[in-house]
């Protein structure tokens, strides 16, 4: 685990493989004013994958409403598992807030998190959280088809095309050399993609599409994020990535169609409570904090995610959760079981 | 006799002996031992045994590896070669020919040693890219030079300046009076040229071409910017690292793109250099007129020289261009949104200038002490210390960064995310360099100088700062100016060791250009320039020296 | 009057397995100037590093003021050395470069004023203080280099080779000088040089070396006249070496009818002779005097070098001769003459090389 640490201590300063610190989504409002205990003078200290400004504004509000101090050390998800695993024994921290699920599902059977059953859990629809109550959602990826409009409009239309938003669109060989994601054997955006694929249409089906669309795709990307960029730059016409990358340049002023298309494979982000940590009750209330809407809130603003709590505001323009096409059946663990023989069998295509 | 001996008193046990009369001596070569016993030798194990032999047999099975390796290459040697071509002909006729503008082009040629070389692929996607300023918005074109194309004219552009460099120190070396002298035995022309200056040239011009091709072939952040699905070995192990978080696979393509620049080296070292006629870091030998070429040749040379000098300006332009205007190509209203959110809002070019006046200031002592150390002193292991004071011109930034980290994660010295770490790995990639200028300088000084301050009275410790050091001012400075510039340049060897409280401003240029926002990428890129040029000025008023950066 | 402030005692030195220096033993009296001859390679520079502690001998032993040094770093052994190239601090000023030594001694400022100021005045370098050695002749470097061994009052003062950078005029009014101020200072001084003609001049004592063997030591004059090895009577000056076979006697047999006087008693069996050209005198008529060899010989050819007429002669054996006239007027010897030269110049060289 040591080598997931270093891979990660690199990535965090190079953002270039983006998408690997998953931002936490809110909680339905927390029933809530009353569990505003006091914490005044009492502190938590949390190692944090999300963004710097995400986690500021979370700790700011926490604070507002409980008066506990928060310290937290930023850290992203390869990091933090490999520093988590390696303070097992004697924990510095209380929680671990960001990380995508399967890491923390990880944490979950080596024993380095604890459960906690929340009052709020049923803030959260089911399958957003640990049914043994290790880990909660906090925020939603899920992959999207943008497609740069302005050039859509302009190079495109003429010819009769509609606007791409199935995956049956993007064979198209009007598209040919206009299409670009990332590579999945190095990015886990581009992974979210292929396999939740080969969950939803099954392997052959999965394997076959993805021969004709790689015949179409002009680059595969080692950065989950380079895609939106380059596409709402007008290099390329269209992305295969998370949804809240393709927001991020879209409110940017390069406007993309974004379309999360049918059985679309996403990812979650958690919060897990830490064994042994010196904070406990105040861990517990963090934990209840991230499952209120307000929360919610703070995620969606600061990552442009899909926040859990359905009672959280909607990133504009998007839909909710509950509407949106997602492939409900995507299974992490197996995802993870199998990534290597699906990468060996993608690069064959 | 009182004692019979044979022979000289030698070997380490002499040697030590006597050292013994010198603590101070003794102290200082045992640090350097232990220094770098940790960072140069024990990284190096460590990155070697870290892959399993599984790791290694899944590296060499799979197609991807061949690819990458076949790519790395065929690349850095269709790279070093054009760059060496067009390198020659601009070296040749800054020596050998009277035209127009001379110090203008000697200037240019240098100014893209000022950025770190991704920004030529940087200008190279605005200005050819699929939506490049010339091929869309003049053009009209619908062009994709992303791959192997791409990356051979972006890797000539970004080589072009140290082919140039080295080859003229090589042209420099040779002695007019041969020349003069083929002249007066009737030579002319390209007979002479091709049997006398060429001829000469050859052992150094091979010299330069291996060091042009260590470098390419370790090159990291063109072939990430433009290679795109051309995926050379540095980015593999770059993208098997962080991006599939596969540790043991990164150092397996480390290793492996250690061995040809390790080959390259002992090539280098062990032949070339043994049968050079001039070597690559060569002085000028007098101010004899060179012979001239016939006036048709001399103005070829120029159009390639101004092709040369313009596309370096296009690059810089461009580059400034997108620095300054909103979004250059579309929408001209001029701008410092960009070089405020690149610049004064980033920590990095901050934390880029620390890590390189300290990385500067080490390796000059360093190369000083070592050379010091290694010419002027006996000592058991000097060759040792030598060796691996040098070996670090042959390996890749990514293999030092690799390594590093990997000693470093953890244990006693834990030192992955910090300063330290930065610099170390910025000084070891330096510390060739310092150590070089500093042999040079002080061969050139006679050994009596020092025995003469010893006969004084001065012990080791004193003799060294009173008497080398100030006599060494001028391999000093230069030594300090270009391992800033480099340092503040590199980015391979960085890429694995910032964190997110240490990030710099090269791997910043990288990243940004890398996810498309090429504007902010272009502004930092100017405000590296600004801040090297600033740092010169700074330097030249404090050590009130005479060097000029455009003589390095 | 002699007190013994240096002394070498059985040196050897090797360079990998060559031997550069064999068994080198020789006394250096107080005050003494005494000069290190030989010609390039004989190890004379070595020896001087010696003493100077920038080699060190692989045995034996160097005294030098009571103290056994030749494991003493050179800083500690107060030997002040000029050097070839004087080796002067190019980012010093010629003040800077005579405190230098008083600095490391950390000597206060008002001392160190005073004797720079002593020995820039002693080398006749006052008002060049603030100077570097670069805007110097080289002339004035020398003193320069001089002064900064001098300022040191060291135990003994090393030379090596101190003129030879200096043109032919310059260097003889510099020898003069340095050798006054020596005896002045009443300095020990070592002095390195193949110059033989400096090395008699200046010196107290010389040693004379060759190939890393101590051939003689002696006062000038006993080098010149008295040479014990064929080497230092050829090295020194230009002299006529003969073969002659001893008997135990003043008379040695030189050929079958021709018998020399030697100046001593020549031993049993071939030793060599040293009859100095300047010792020989022509003359067109044999003179026969009891202290005179007489021998009758041809003129081959003769060369006009100013003050003195050189022949190269012929005896009846076939060996050549060569015979110095001074002030030889407008005569010129031709053809069959006869060679005169007492027999107290008539030298018994003792050992072979």
């Amino acid at each position: 685990m040591k080598f997931k640490k270093v891979a990660a201590a690199c990535l965090t300063g190079a953002c270039l493989v983006g998408a690997l610190g998953c931002g936490g989504g809110g909680g339905d409002k927390p029933k809530a004013d009353n569990n505003a205990q006091s914490l005044k003078g009492k502190e938590l200290v949390m190692y944090v994958s999300f963004h710097e400004d995400t986690a500021k504004e979370l700790s700011k509000l926490f604070k507002e409403k409980t008066g506990c101090e928060v310290k937290f050390i930023r850290l992203p998800t390869g990091e933090a598992v490999a520093r988590l695993q390696a303070e097992k024994d004697a924990p510095k921290a209380d929680l671990w807030l960001g990380g995508t699920v399967d890491a923390h599902e990880l944490m979950k059977q080596k024993g380095i998190t604890t459960p906690y059953k929340s009052k709020f859990d049923e803030n959260l629809p089911e399958k957003y959280r640990d049914k043994e109550g290790f880990w909660k959602g906090t925020y939603v990826e899920t992959l999207s088809i943008g497609v740069n409009e302005q050039r859509f409009e302009k190079e495109f239309k003429d010819k009769g095309l509609k606007m791409p938003e199935t995956l049956e669109d993007l064979l198209n060989p009007a598209y040919k050399g206009e299409i670009i994601m990332p590579d999945p054997a190095k990015s886990g955006t581009g992974y979210t993609f292929v396999s939740s694929l080969v969950q939803s249409m099954g392997e052959e089906k999965a394997l076959a599409y993805l021969k004709q669309l790689k015949g179409s795709v002009a680059q595969l990307t080692p950065s989950g994020f380079t895609p939106a960029q380059k596409c709402g730059a007008g290099e390329f016409l269209i992305t295969v990535n998370f949804l809240s990358d393709q927001t991020l340049v879209n409110n940017k002023g390069q406007k993309l169609h974004r379309t999360v298309f049918k059985d679309a494979g996403w990812s979650l982000c958690g919060v897990s409570k830490l064994k042994g940590g010196a904070h406990s009750a105040e861990a517990d209330a963090f934990i209840d904090f991230m499952l209120s809407k307000e929360a919610g809130d703070i995620l969606v603003k600061t990552t442009n995610g899909i926040a859990c709590n359905p009672k959280s505001a909607v990133p504009e323009g998007l839909k909710p959760l509950n509407e949106l096409p997602l492939f409900d059946k995507y299974d992490f663990a197996q995802a993870g079981k199998v990534k290597d023989e699906l990468l060996a069998k993608f690069a064959a295509l | 006799m009182t004692e019979s001996v044979s022979r000289e008193k030698s070997g380490w046990a002499a040697e030590l002996k006597v050292l013994t009369r010198e603590p101070q001596i003794l102290l200082v070569i045992g640090i350097l031992f232990v220094l770098f016993a940790c960072f140069i030798i024990y990284p190096f194990i460590k990155i070697i045994l870290v892959p399993s032999a599984s790791d290694w047999a899944a590296a060499f099975t799979g197609k991807e590896f061949y690819e990458a390796f076949w790519h790395t290459m065929a690349s850095s040697l269709l790279a070093t070669t054009s760059a060496m071509v067009l390198g020659f002909m601009y070296a040749y006729a800054m020596n050998y020919t009277e035209m127009p503008c001379k110090r203008f082009f000697q200037v240019v040629a240098l100014l893209p040693t000022m950025a770190p070389s991704v920004v030529s692929g940087l200008a190279f996607i605005m200005l050819f890219g699929r939506r490049g300023f010339i091929t869309w918005n003049i053009l009209g074109l619908k062009t994709d030079l992303y791959g192997w194309f791409g990356l051979w004219v972006v890797q000539t552009i970004a080589f072009f300046p140290l082919a140039y460099i080295t080859i003229s120190g090589v042209l420099k070396a040779i002695s007019p009076n041969l020349e003069l002298a083929a002249q007066n035995l009737g030579a002319r022309g390209f007979y002479l040229f091709r049997t006398v200056t060429l001829k000469l040239a050859t052992p150094g011009l091979a010299s330069a071409f291996l060091l042009v091709g260590i470098s390419s072939l370790a090159d990291f952040g063109n072939p990430m910017l433009v290679g795109a699905n051309y995926h050379v070995l540095a980015t593999e192990a770059y993208a098997q690292v962080v991006g599939a978080w596969n540790l043991p696979m990164g150092a397996v393509l480390s290793v492996v793109l250690v061995v040809p620049t390790l080959l390259v080296f002992f090539v280098q070292r062990y032949y070339l250099e043994k049968n050079s006629y001039v070597t690559v870091t060569g002085k000028p030998v007098s101010g004899l007129n060179r012979v001239t070429v016939s006036p048709a040749v001399r103005w070829m040379l120029f159009g390639v020289c101004l092709f040369i000098a313009l596309t370096i300006l296009l690059i810089i332009g461009v580059v400034f261009m997108f620095a300054f205007t909103r979004t250059f190509g579309y929408d001209y209203t001029f701008t410092m949104d960009y070089f405020v959110e690149g610049v004064l809002q980033s920590a990095s070019m901050k934390n880029s200038w620390i890590a390189s006046i300290a990385t500067a200031g080490i390796t000059t002592v360093l190369g000083i002490l070592l050379a010091f150390l290694t010419l002027r002193r006996r000592f058991p292991g000097r060759a040792v210390l030598d060796f691996l004071a040098m070996l670090p011109v042959s390996l890749p930034g990514t293999f030092i960064g690799l390594a590093l980290i990997m000693a470093f994660n953890s244990g006693v010295v834990e030192l992955t995310g910090t300063l330290t770490i930065i610099i170390i790995g910025m000084t070891l990639r330096q510390l060739p360099v310092g150590y070089r200028q500093a042999v040079a300088g002080l061969s050139q000084i006679d050994k009596s100088m020092e025995q003469a301050s010893t006969n004084l009275g001065a012990d080791s410790a004193r003799t060294f700062f009173k008497i080398v050091v100030p006599m060494l001012k001028n391999a000093l400075s230069i030594s300090l100016v270009y391992s800033f510039m480099k340092s503040m340049n590199t980015l391979s060897t960085v890429i694995f060791l910032i964190s997110p409280e240490w990030n710099l401003a090269s791997v910043n240029i990288m990243s940004l250009a890398n996810q498309g926002f090429l504007t902010v990428a272009s502004a930092t890129a100017v405000g590296m320039m600004l801040t090297i040029f600033a740092t010169f000025g700074l330097a030249k008023l404090l050590l009130r020296d005479q060097i000029n950066i455009f003589d390095l | 009057m002699s007190e013994t402030v240096m002394e070498l005692k059985h040196i050897n030195k090797f360079f990998g397995s060559t031997q550069v220096i064999h068994d080198v033993n020789f006394k250096v009296q107080k005050g003494d100037f005494v000069t290190l001859l030989g010609p390039s390679g004989c190890g004379k520079t070595t020896i001087l590093r010696m003493i100077a502690g920038f080699y060190e001998p692989d045995s034996g032993e160097i005294h030098l003021a009571g103290r056994q040094i030749e494991r003493v770093p050179p800083y500690a052994r107060n030997t002040a050395m000029v050097f070839q190239e004087y080796a002067l601090f190019p980012h010093m000023t010629v003040f800077e470069n005579v405190a230098y030594g008083l600095r490391v001694r950390h000597t206060e400022d008002s001392v160190v004023k005073k004797k720079v100021g002593e020995a820039l005045e002693l080398m006749q370098l006052l008002g060049m203080e603030d100077r570097y050695p670069n805007q110097m002749s080289g002339g004035q470097q020398q003193r320069v280099a001089v002064a900064r061994a001098l300022v040191m009052q060291p135990d003994v003062l090393l030379l090596d080779e101190p003129l030879s950078n200096l043109d032919a005029k310059l260097r003889e009014s510099v020898r003069v000088e340095l050798r006054s101020i020596q005896q002045k200072m009443g300095l020990t001084t070592i002095y390195v040089t193949h110059d033989q003609q400096e090395a008699l001049s200046m010196s107290d004592s010389v040693i004379v070396l060759q190939k890393g063997f101590l051939r003689q030591q002696g006062k000038p004059h006993e080098i010149y006249f008295a040479p014990r090895t064929p080497f230092v009577a050829d090295f020194i000056g230009t002299t006529n070496l003969i073969k002659v076979n001893g008997d135990d006697a003043l008379l040695v047999g030189y050929d079958e009818d021709t018998v020399l006087q030697a100046d001593a008693v020549c031993p049993k069996g071939e030793h060599t002779l040293s009859i100095r050209p300047e010792s020989i005198r022509l003359s067109e008529k044999p003179s026969p005097s009891a202290t005179d060899n007489i021998m009758p010989v041809t003129v081959v050819r003769s060369m006009f070098l100013g003050e003195k007429m050189r022949y190269f002669v012929q005896d009846r054996k076939g060996q050549e001769w060569i015979a110095d006239i001074f002030d030889p007027g407008r005569k010129i010897y031709e053809g069959e003459v006869y060679m005169l030269f007492a027999a107290d110049r008539t030298h018994v060289i003792e050992e072979d090389d």
